[in-house]
């Protein structure tokens, strides 16, 4: 029994928008009151963060391969820090230090690639906006996420991409995902994905973060003309806006005339 | 933690997971209810109930043996397993004689209501499924055995194409307030499901969830052409559904289309340079000043 909640609370966790995840915690938190489970909450929340890489407190991003081994903490390569989250707060905790200098070091074009990335920020991103460059072996990977978060207005938004330079081999991976929910009277979500497949890049600061640039911004392009598809082809086919006549149904005694109308037509 | 905190996490999560996955989560919420050894089973039983009636799902589809037709179910034509068929009248699969029916004045209106409606579904949709069903209001269930009382209801549609779903829960409370008067309370709850099957590939734009829009009118039950109560009953629901379903219709396309794309253009990721956009917007507030000098 013990297993299966922690099944399904992770499941839950897993379908909250990322915006929300410390909503969704204090929620499944309430329904869990009567036992000792809010670690297992805390659990489902850390995985699911950091499987795809979230933002924490505004300005960090973190992930599973940012996590310091043997350790609960997570790296920050771009500020040098390294701290616990908690994601139930969105706080990070034990901010300290982190010497990131011997891994750092063998990326020549690191500090001009971290420059770049913030000036694309500045560029596409309105809203929060905080990525992590992670050296890990011969990969380098590129985690940027903005996000948006607005209650007032009933939702939440956030894009979030994840970049692997395989070093030496002028080949860049990787695939992002736009996850957008509204909640004013009603729940709707929106999500998108989609994946960059090796593609030669230069290995240098300006040739990845163009390389970015010019994916996401055809990708952001598609977006716009699915909505139009999605619209044109499936919406408006559910539901007329009026019927053929323009005009409301004439309710009561007459409305069998519509029946009528059709057989007649059908008949013919 | 209290019943009703329990219960206002569970619609709160609710709200926020994600709705395409509504039938899952809510069994998921449902079995945390059911594991807090803290609560006695009754109590549970009573928030599982709730939540059930609250939450609007998918609605499925059952297939009436006797008519050979299809028929929508939901939590109000349900009785254990089993969903009464409004075409005959009978619960599929079979059910004991205790199970709910509605009382023979409540049924006559029913049948000429799934008329009215299946007429409306052929006007709006031009295909898919409708279904009314009707049950006495709770307080009034040994009082009148006439339509005076008032009555309870729910208009269902469901309408399918290769992009998409569409499904509409109209909840309506009759509620007499004089011979000439009646208070009608309606709930309605449209979800929307614009994925399509090949949503996990890359590539697949998902818009799916669901809004809802209540509203309370009192009518007036001396309609001119209504020679009877019945009648002016199902006039009266005909225009608040057609009402009500125009006005979702409208608000779905405002916030799936337009509402969605702005966030994520303007709020999450700018195909444009933000700088650009920011210098645009000055100027945009400047000459809204310089009119508004004038």
């Amino acid at each position: 029994m013990a297993s299966k909640i922690e099944d399904v609370v992770a499941s839950l966790v897993s379908s909250a928008p990322p915006g929300e995840l410390s909503q969704a915690a204090t929620d499944l938190g309430a329904l869990l009151s009567g036992r000792a489970n809010q670690s297992i909450i805390n659990t489902a929340l850390e995985s699911y963060a950091t499987e795809e890489g979230a933002i924490v407190a505004g300005n960090y991003v973190i992930s599973k391969h940012s996590k310091l081994a043997g350790s609960t903490k997570y790296i920050d390569y771009v500020s040098g820090k390294a701290f616990n989250v908690d994601l139930k707060a969105n706080k990070v905790l034990d901010v300290e230090d982190h010497n990131v200098s011997d891994k750092v070091s063998s990326i020549s074009y690191f500090d001009s690639l971290v420059k770049a990335l913030n000036q694309y920020g500045e560029d596409h991103f309105p809203s929060l906006y905080a990525f992590n460059v992670i050296p890990d072996g011969s990969d380098l990977h590129i985690i940027i996420v903005g996000q948006r978060v607005n209650p007032d207005n009933f939702y939440t938004g956030q894009w979030r991409s994840h970049y692997v330079v395989s070093q030496g081999k002028d080949t860049i991976n990787g695939d992002v995902s736009l996850d957008i929910h509204y909640y004013e009277d009603g729940n709707v979500r929106l999500t998108f994905g989609e994946k960059l497949k090796d593609t030669t890049v230069s290995e240098n600061a300006s040739a990845i973060v163009n390389a970015i640039d010019e994916f996401e911004s055809t990708t952001s392009m598609t977006i716009v003309g699915k909505f139009e598809e999605l619209n044109q082809k499936s919406f408006k086919n559910l539901r007329r806006l009026l019927p053929v006549t323009r005009s409301k149904i004439q309710w009561g005694k007459a409305i069998g005339n519509y029946r009528l109308g059709s057989d007649v037509v059908n008949k013919k | 933690m209290s019943y009703e905190s329990k219960f206002d996490a569970a619609l709160d999560a609710v709200r926020r997971l994600d709705p395409k996955q509504i039938s899952s989560n809510l069994n998921h919420i449902i079995s945390l209810v059911q594991a807090d050894d803290s609560v006695d089973q009754d109590s549970k039983d009573d928030l599982t109930q709730d939540l059930l009636l609250s939450i609007d799902q998918p609605l499925k589809v059952n297939t009436c043996k006797e008519s050979g037709k299809e028929y929508l179910c939901c939590d109000y034509n349900r009785d254990g397993d089993s969903y009464r068929s409004h075409w005959s009248n009978k619960y599929y699969p079979s059910v004991d004689e205790d199970a709910p029916y509605p009382p023979e004045h409540l049924r006559q209106l029913e049948i000429k209501a799934n008329d009215a409606f299946d007429i409306y579904r052929d006007l709006y949709y031009e295909g898919g499924l409708s279904s009314v069903y009707l049950w006495e209001s709770e307080e009034d269930e040994d009082a009148s055995q006439l339509l005076d009382a008032g009555f309870v209801g729910v208009v269902l549609f469901q309408k399918k194409n290769e992009g998409g779903k569409w499904d509409s829960i109209h909840v309506v409370e009759v509620i007499p307030e004089t011979k000439a008067l009646a208070l009608y309370k309606i709930t309605s709850t449209v979800i929307l499901d614009l994925s399509g099957a090949q949503s996990t590939k890359p590539g697949q734009l998902s818009l799916s969830g669901s809004l809802i829009r209540q509203l309370e009118a009192s009518c007036s039950l001396t309609i001119e052409g209504a020679t009877n109560l019945e009648t002016a009953h199902l006039i009266n629901l005909g225009q608040l559904v057609e009402k009500q379903e125009y006005n979702i219709r409208n608000l779905l396309q405002e916030v799936y289309f337009d509402k969605l794309k702005d966030i994520f253009l303007k709020d999450v990721r700018s195909i444009g340079d933000v700088g650009d956009k920011k210098l645009e917007d000055a100027k945009h507030s400047q000459v809204i000043k310089g009119l508004q000098a004038l």
